[in-house]
C-alpha cells in the first residue's frame, strides 16, 4: 500500500462505519415490522413499501418535490445572472461579493431564519413600516406565507448554485460572445445559444447540490411557513420520534435517497456521454 | 470605402487612442501594425462595434455606422483564438450568422458547402472545433465571417496562434482569398514581416497615434517618422562600413565587427570604401505576392 492511500484510511473507516454501516441498518429495518409498542419486530415485509406509495404520502412527496423544483429553478435563473456578474466584475468587486455570498454561512441556519422571522413578525421592521405608511395588512398571512419558504429556501441554498456556476464563469471565454454579438446575436440569444451551452456540467451540478438538500428540508417551511403542510422531511422525522414506526420511517428514508442517488448517477451518466 | 475621422478612445484615465483618421479603399488589405499595447487592437474592435469609441465618427460609404451595435454593422471578425463555439460542429458554427439572419434551411446548406469549399475545409464540416488543428480551425474561423457577406473582413492578429511554417502558408492563403474575393481586409498584427507580406497598405500605430500610413514598399524604404524607422529597422535593417566590394559583391562591417556580404545597388560612381551604408535584409515574401 502506498503512503497516500494510508492517509486515506482513516476518512474510509469513518465512512464505513458511520455512514455506510448506519445506512445499511436503515435499509435493513425498512423491511421489518413495527412492534405493538413501537420497537422494530424482525418480521420481513414490503408492506412499507406499498404504505409509502399510498395516495396520501405520494402527495406529500409531490408536495416536496415541488417545493424542492421551484427553489432550484429559482435559484438557477437567479445563479446565473448573479455569477455572471460577478465572473465579469473587477477583481477586487469580485472578492467583495465572493464574501458576501459565503459570509451568511458562518451564522447557523436558524439564527438566520428567525432573524427573518423577527424582520416579517409583528413589531419588526416590516410591519411597522406599514403602519406608519398606513398600509393594511394581515399579520397572519405576512408572518407565514409561501413566498417566505421560498425566499428561505432560495437564499440558504444559492450558494451552492453559485459557487460551481461561477467557477465554470471564470474558466468562460467570453470572446465567444463577442463572436456571437459579431454575428449579429442578441443577449437572450447569446445567453441560450453560446453561454449556457457551454455550462452545461456547472448548470446541472449546482441543481443537483441545490435540489437533493430542499427535497429534505423541512426546518424553513416550518418556521417560515406555519407548519401547514407536511413534507417529506417532517414526514420522516415524524415517523421516527412521534409515530414510533421506524420501519415505515426507513421505508421512506430508502426511497428518497435511491431518488436522489439516481439523480446523481443520471448525472455522471451524462458526464460520461459528453465529457471527453 | 471605410473611413474613421478623429477616432479617439479613453478608459478611466489613460488615452489608448488619439485622434486616428483613416480611409481604407474597398478591396483593400490594411494591416494595422504596431507593438503591444499601441492601440492597434482597440481600434479594430472599436470598428467591430465590440468597444465605443470615446471620440470620432466611422464612415461607411459616407454613412456613419458608429451608432450601430456590433449586432448590425456589416463587418465580421476572425477573433485571435479562433471563439469558435466548443458545442457547435463547424458546419453550425458556420450557420450562426446565416440563422440568425433567418435564412432557409437550403440556403444556409448551400452557403455553409460553400464557403467550405472556398476555405478548403469541405470535409470537415460534422467535426467539432476541439478536434481541429490551429490551421484549420483559422480557416473556420474565417469561413464563419466570410459566410455573412461582411462589406470589411476584420481579423485580430488572425495568425499568432499557429506554428512558424502555418503561419507562412496561411499568410499567401489569407491574400489568395483576400484577392479573390476583392474584399475589404483590415487585420492587426505585431508581425511586421506579416504586415509587409500581405498588406496593401500599412498603418504603423504607436501609443494609440497612428505614425505612418502608406505601401509595405514605402514604408520599409523611406519611413516617416523615427518610430516607423526603428520599427521596421529592428529586425530588417542593418547599418556598417564598406569594406571590400568585387564585382556586385559587397563586404559590409557592421557596428559589432561582423561581416555581412550582400549584393549592392548603389551607383559605380558613387562607392567609397568606407562609407556608410545600409543593408536590408531581404526575404522573398517581404514585398508580398503581388511584386514578386
Amino acid at each position: 500500500m502506498k503512503l497516500r492511500d494510508l492517509f486515506l484510511l482513516p476518512a474510509a473507516l469513518w465512512f464505513a462505519v458511520f455512514i455506510l454501516l448506519p445506512l445499511l441498518i436503515v435499509v435493513v429495518v425498512s423491511f421489518a415490522t413495527r412492534g405493538t409498542y413501537g420497537g422494530v419486530e424482525w418480521a420481513w415485509t414490503l408492506q412499507n413499501y406499498a404504505r409509502a406509495f399510498s395516495p396520501r404520502y405520494l402527495g406529500i412527496f409531490f408536495e416536496s418535490f415541488q417545493l424542492a423544483l421551484v427553489t432550484t429553478v429559482v435559484c438557477l435563473v437567479v445563479g446565473v445572472l448573479i455569477s455572471w456578474s460577478m465572473a465579469t466584475a473587477s477583481a477586487k468587486l469580485r472578492q467583495i461579493y465572493l464574501m458576501a455570498m459565503v459570509l451568511p454561512f458562518l451564522t447557523n441556519l436558524v439564527i438566520r431564519i428567525y432573524a427573518v422571522r423577527m424582520f416579517v413578525g409583528a413589531e419588526g421592521p416590516l410591519q411597522t413600516g406599514l403602519t406608519i405608511l398606513g398600509v393594511p395588512f394581515d399579520p397572519y398571512a405576512l408572518t407565514q406565507n409561501k413566498v417566505l419558504v421560498l425566499y428561505g429556501m432560495v437564499t440558504t441554498y444559492l450558494p451552492f448554485m453559485v459557487l460551481p456556476l461561477y467557477g465554470a464563469f471564470e474558466k468562460f471565454d467570453f470572446s465567444l460572445v463577442e463572436a456571437a454579438q459579431d454575428l449579429g446575436a442578441g443577449l437572450w440569444k447569446i445567453l441560450f445559444s453560446v453561454i449556457l451551452p457551454n455550462l452545461k456540467t456547472a448548470l446541472w451540478a449546482g441543481s443537483l447540490l441545490v435540489f437533493i438538500p430542499s427535497l429534505g428540508e423541512y426546518v424553513i417551511p416550518d418556521l417560515l411557513g406555519g407548519a401547514k403542510n407536511m413534507l417529506y422531511g417532517n414526514l420522516i422525522t415524524e415517523q421516527f420520534l412521534k409515530s414510533r414506526d421506524w420501519p415505515f420511517g426507513a421505508a421512506l428514508s430508502v426511497l428518497m435517497m435511491v431518488l436522489l442517488l439516481g439523480l446523481a448517477a443520471l448525472f455522471r451518466l451524462r458526464e460520461a456521454r459528453h465529457g471527453k | 470605402m471605410l473611413e474613421l475621422l478623429n477616432i479617439g478612445k479613453s478608459f478611466s484615465s489613460q488615452t489608448a487612442l488619439k485622434g486616428i483618421n483613416l480611409s481604407i479603399g474597398e478591396g483593400e488589405f490594411f494591416s494595422l501594425l504596431g507593438p503591444s499595447g499601441c492601440g492597434k487592437t482597440t481600434l479594430l474592435r472599436i470598428i467591430a462595434g465590440l468597444e465605443s469609441a470615446t471620440s470620432g465618427q466611422i464612415l461607411l460609404d459616407g454613412q456613419r455606422v458608429d451608432q450601430l451595435p456590433a449586432q448590425k454593422r456589416p463587418f465580421n471578425m476572425v477573433f485571435q483564438r479562433y471563439a469558435l463555439f466548443p458545442h457547435m460542429t463547424v458546419g453550425e458554427n458556420i450557420a450562426y450568422g446565416l440563422r440568425l439572419r433567418g435564412l432557409s434551411k437550403d440556403a444556409i446548406e448551400a452557403k455553409i458547402a460553400e464557403v467550405l469549399a472556398l476555405v478548403d475545409m469541405g470535409e470537415f464540416r460534422d467535426r467539432k472545433p476541439d478536434t481541429l488543428s490551429g490551421g484549420q480551425s483559422q480557416r473556420v474561423a474565417v469561413a464563419r465571417a466570410l459566410v455573412n457577406e461582411p462589406r470589411v473582413l476584420l481579423l485580430d492578429e488572425p495568425l499568432s496562434a499557429l506554428d512558424h511554417k502555418m503561419r507562412e502558408h496561411m499568410q499567401k492563403e489569407l491574400r489568395a482569398l483576400q484577392q479573390k474575393l476583392g474584399l475589404t481586409f483590415i487585420c492587426v498584427t505585431h508581425d511586421q514581416e506579416e504586415a509587409l507580406a500581405l498588406s496593401d497598405r500599412i498603418g504603423i500605430m504607436s501609443r494609440g497615434v497612428l505614425e505612418q500610413v502608406s505601401s509595405p514598399r514605402e514604408i520599409y524604404e523611406n519611413p516617416e517618422t523615427i518610430f516607423a524607422s526603428q520599427f521596421v529597422e529592428a529586425t530588417s535593417m542593418l547599418r556598417g562600413e564598406l569594406v571590400e566590394i568585387s564585382e556586385d559583391l559587397a563586404t559590409i562591417r557592421l557596428g559589432d565587427g561582423s561581416l555581412i556580404k550582400g549584393k549592392i545597388n548603389v551607383p559605380p560612381d558613387q562607392i567609397r570604401l568606407g562609407m556608410s551604408i545600409e543593408a536590408y535584409v531581404r526575404k522573398a515574401m517581404v514585398f508580398g505576392e503581388r511584386t514578386k
